[in-house]
């Protein structure tokens, strides 16, 4: 290739540096940002939407089918995984790191290596400055050590005085875009294989689950719910063991609200849960004398085929956990969960002929038959409740939370720790000082003016600061 | 130790109402007459004390009703608003200390009255803590939020004094109708806590069928004028009226949204009614109001003042709306973000700010164009705070 092939080239790619090192063009990128963001939150987001639609029917039955499609074509229903918003957040990226690379040695030079002796028009022409009579051979000795009593580094060197304070207040910025680097690196992450995982888990009280994506187990102890007074829900929990893959109790710890149990950096959150009927005690009872025969534990979450009940055998012939009639009008469960458990028994009495029944331990007084010698009426129902667990695993988290240390570290330094610092030298037996600083000019005013009052009171009188109205 | 917290609060509103109406007072005097100066800085003087003790009583409210509910005092609208109401005041005070411009508190001390009145249009009674607010993350995450909003409120005023300043130096027509627009909003938003307050305090609720979102019966504590889908005329009277007069379109399927519609519309014609007067009484457009009031108050230095307030906030808000926010929804529901729409709008704001301390290091976009971002900045956090929860309900539903 000759060189006018590649000239051009270089010129783009200088071009596009410049692009994004410019404070302008990342000005621009960040109100993008931010009028970009607004969207999702008009509309509503895949996923969030109540309904059991997909995108494609949802949106244009929602929003109208012109708006709607373009909706989804736009990618606005999935806003903030479109193309568009990751790639302005891409382009910020690179704005934050070519514009900290651009600037950090001129910043490096200017801030950790100070020039004492600068120009001296350009220490007169400083905004904050006084003078005071040079006295003695040591011209700078009262004007150092009111500033070192100022908690100023002072250098004197080349017969001039530098002194400053509050530097790490100029990196502050840096330090803030280094976090908000980290913030998005580490939310970056997830998109690697085997960083990130989300599942959701069921356990029934005194189940044990294997928990995806781990190699251990969690066992619940059971979940318990507490209320207020006024029956508004306290706290949920879920009382849990852990286990590992050899069947060893490793932790025994409560998953509460906010409070979630994390191990081998698998973390698990209480998140719903719901409650079923567990066992009944039933009570067979002999029909025309009332007196009752025997008692049985029936489990009505999986209930057993047969069952020996003084001298009575029941042996379940069908079991609808949540009874219902379906559409042909038969009996059919309308779930898997214990709501409404009705039970198909046929029953054989020790001295006649076996007989079918329905039982509804729920509503025992509900019969189809009532003619049968013997009749169950329920004694008690246990409850037995589900919890729901959110498993997640995130490995970028650490990443994120160092990245919004720094960045609280950052803005923190930027905003609240200001650079100030002072040049003089001396000239015709007059000590020049020339003061400046970077951000809160008033209070780096009232400063100067408080040093100036205190090496040349005569001259300089402490005077009201900036008047804001006229008199 | 409620009640003692509430008579507290009432004092602390009736401080700052009266630092308000001081600080405008002392600039309507020192704009009739310079022989009036001296009276009018008495005033100021005064004005400048009544927020102190107003602050001061606001945070022996929020100390008594934490020991009385036993529970930190941010969980809620009513609480969370009047927080803020407290740190825009709170800020005020600091930065009144700082610099010498008592002419801010004419413009920072109503939007502090006008916040803690729209606080107090929501319930205000203690209630428990559901299981996912009980964290310290939430005081820390509401109050930071909160403190930082403050800042930004003080710098908003600054910032309209600034452009109320700087008008005629070189007038745009567009500057001059979202000046004029500006104040239109405010007098919709009084207007908005003038109804709230009286039909809260006149004790007036109506319920009417609802068919949208899930519920059946709407309460409205305003006069239903719009009724949700499925209500019928004469469901609830007002003054002899049969309302509701129309219902809301169906599109809006919200459950609340009639209801919202509703006072926004009532709202605005309140607002209007409210802007009308002002305008038909001082005979010229509030801006011009504004920027008589303003005076020739140093420029630089209203500039610096709303500069400095967005400076002091924005690592606040930082701290309070992202960084602890993110590490509460992480504990809570194991998930740092989830682009719930208050969430997002947090983020929004936070964008814009940093936008504008950017536009602060851009040479040309310093000064106006800075300033009306300062500006703006406020209306998205009252947006984030009002708006949001009028037109998209999500995670945070129940503040
Ligand atoms: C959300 C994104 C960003 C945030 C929160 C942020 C935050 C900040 C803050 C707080 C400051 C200090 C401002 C001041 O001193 O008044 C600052 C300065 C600065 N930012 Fe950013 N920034 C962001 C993005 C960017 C990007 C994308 C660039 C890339 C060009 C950039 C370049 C700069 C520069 C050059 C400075 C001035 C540094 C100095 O004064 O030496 N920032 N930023």
């Amino acid at each position: 290739m000759d060189e006018q092939g590649v000239k051009p080239q270089k010129d783009l790619l200088d071009r596009t540096w410049d692009f994004f090192a410019s404070v302008r063009v990342a000005t621009v990128l960040l109100f993008l940002l931010a009028v970009a963001s607004i969207g999702g939150t008009l509309i509503e987001q895949e996923g969030m939407y109540a309904s059991s639609l997909p995108p494609e029917e949802f949106y244009p039955q929602r929003y109208g089918p012109v708006f709607g499609m373009l909706l989804l074509r736009t990618g606005m229903t999935h806003a903030y995984s479109s193309w568009w918003y990751l790639t302005l957040l891409f382009m910020i990226a690179a704005s934050l790191v070519i514009c900290s690379i651009e600037r950090f040695v001129p910043l490096w030079r200017a801030v950790q290596r100070p020039n004492p002796a600068p120009d001296k028009e350009f220490v007169r022409r400083l905004r904050h400055g006084f003078t005071f009579p040079a006295t003695g051979d040591a011209p700078y000795g009262e004007l150092a050590a009111a500033l070192k009593a100022r908690r100023y580094l002072v250098i004197e060197q080349e017969g001039r005085l530098y002194a400053d304070k509050g530097r790490l207040g100029r990196w502050g910025p840096y330090i803030t875009h280094i976090g908000l680097l980290l913030v998005l690196i580490g939310a970056g992450m997830r998109a690697l294989p085997g960083v990130y995982l989300e599942q959701f888990i069921w356990v029934r009280d005194g189940e044990i689950v294997k928990v995806p994506g781990s190699d251990f187990y969690v066992e619940s102890l059971g979940f318990e719910v507490e209320y207020y007074e006024t029956g508004q829900p306290k706290s949920y929990m879920t009382h849990t063991r852990v286990i590992d893959a050899n069947g060893n109790a490793v932790k025994t710890e409560t998953i509460a609200m906010n409070e979630p149990l994390a191990h081998n950096r698998v973390e698990l959150y209480q998140s719903s849960y719901y409650a079923d009927y567990g066992q009944a005690e039933i009570a067979l009872v002999d029909r025309q004398s009332g007196a009752e025969i025997d008692r049985f534990t029936l489990d009505l979450i999986q209930p057993d085929r047969v069952y020996a009940v003084g001298g009575y055998r029941l042996e379940l012939v069908s079991y609808f956990p949540d009874f219902g009639i379906d559409e042909d009008g038969q009996p059919a469960t309308r779930s898997s969960r214990v709501h409404n458990p009705g039970l198909v028994l046929q029953v054989t009495p020790p001295d006649a002929d076996p007989f079918t029944t329905w039982f509804f331990p729920l509503y025992p007084g509900v019969e189809f038959d009532d003619t049968t010698p013997v009749r169950f009426v329920t004694q008690d129902v246990t409850t037995v409740y589900t919890s729901g667990l959110q498993v997640k695993k995130d490995l970028g988290l650490p990443v994120i939370y160092i990245g919004l240390l720094v960045m609280t570290v950052g803005v923190f330094a930027t905003f609240y720790i200001a650079h100030r610092r002072y040049w003089a030298f001396t000239e015709d037996g007059q000590v020049v000082v020339g003061g400046w600083t970077n951000r809160n000019q008033g209070s780096f005013e009232r400063e100067t003016l408080q040093i100036a009052h205190h090496l040349d009171p005569e001259r300089y009188a402490l005077a009201d600061e900036m008047e804001g109205e006229e008199r | 130790m409620i009640q003692v917290s509430s008579y507290l609060f009432l004092g602390a509103f009736v401080a700052y109402l009266a630092s308000a109406v001081l600080y405008v007072t002392r600039l309507t005097l020192r704009r009739r007459d310079p022989r009036y100066f001296d009276l009018a800085d008495r005033l100021g003087s005064h004005g400048y004390k009544a927020a102190v003790a107003g602050v001061i009583l606001q945070g022996l409210a929020i100390a008594a009703r934490w020991i009385g509910s036993g529970q930190v005092p941010l969980a809620n609208m009513f609480e969370y608003m009047s927080f803020m109401g407290w740190s825009i005041m709170l800020f005020f005070v600091i930065l009144s200390a700082w610099y010498k411009l008592p002419g801010l508190g004419a413009f920072v001390a109503p939007v502090g009255v006008v916040v803690i009145a729209y606080a107090s249009v929501f319930p205000t009674e203690v209630r428990p803590l559901v299981p996912v607010l009980q964290s310290v993350w939430l005081p820390l995450h509401v109050s930071f939020a909160a403190l930082g909003e403050g800042a930004f409120a003080v710098s908003f005023g600054a910032a309209l004094m600034y452009l109320l300043r700087v008008r005629k130096e070189q007038t745009n027509q567009w500057e001059e109708a979202a000046l004029e627009f500006t104040f239109f909003c405010g007098a919709i938003l009084t207007g908005f806590i003038v109804l709230a307050l009286g039909f809260k305090i006149g004790g007036y609720s109506a319920e009417v069928t609802n068919l949208a979102g899930g519920v059946t019966v709407l309460e409205y504590t305003l006069p239903p004028f719009i009724g949700p889908v499925g209500s019928v005329r004469g469901e609830a009277t007002f003054l002899g009226l049969q309302l509701p007069l129309v219902h809301a379109p169906t599109w809006m399927r919200g459950a609340y949204a009639a209801k919202n519609l509703n006072t926004l519309l009532l709202s605005t014609v309140a607002g209007t009614i409210l802007y009308g007067l002002i305008r038909l009484t001082a005979r010229v457009p509030l801006r011009e109001l504004g920027t008589r009031a303003v005076g020739n108050m140093n420029p630089k230095l209203l500039d610096e003042v709303s500069y400095r307030g967005i400076a002091v906030g924005f690592p606040l808000f930082t701290l309070g709306a992202l960084v602890f926010a993110m590490i509460w929804a992480q504990k809570a529901w194991g998930r740092y973000w989830a682009w719930d729409p208050k969430e997002t709008w947090a983020l929004i704001t936070w964008l814009f700010y940093s936008g504008y301390l950017h536009m602060r290091i851009v040479r040309g976009w310093e000064g106006r164009p800075a300033a009306w971002v300062a500006a703006l900045g406020f209306v998205i956090v009252m947006f984030t705070l009002v708006g949001v929860n009028l037109l998209v309900s999500g995670m945070h539903s129940y503040v």
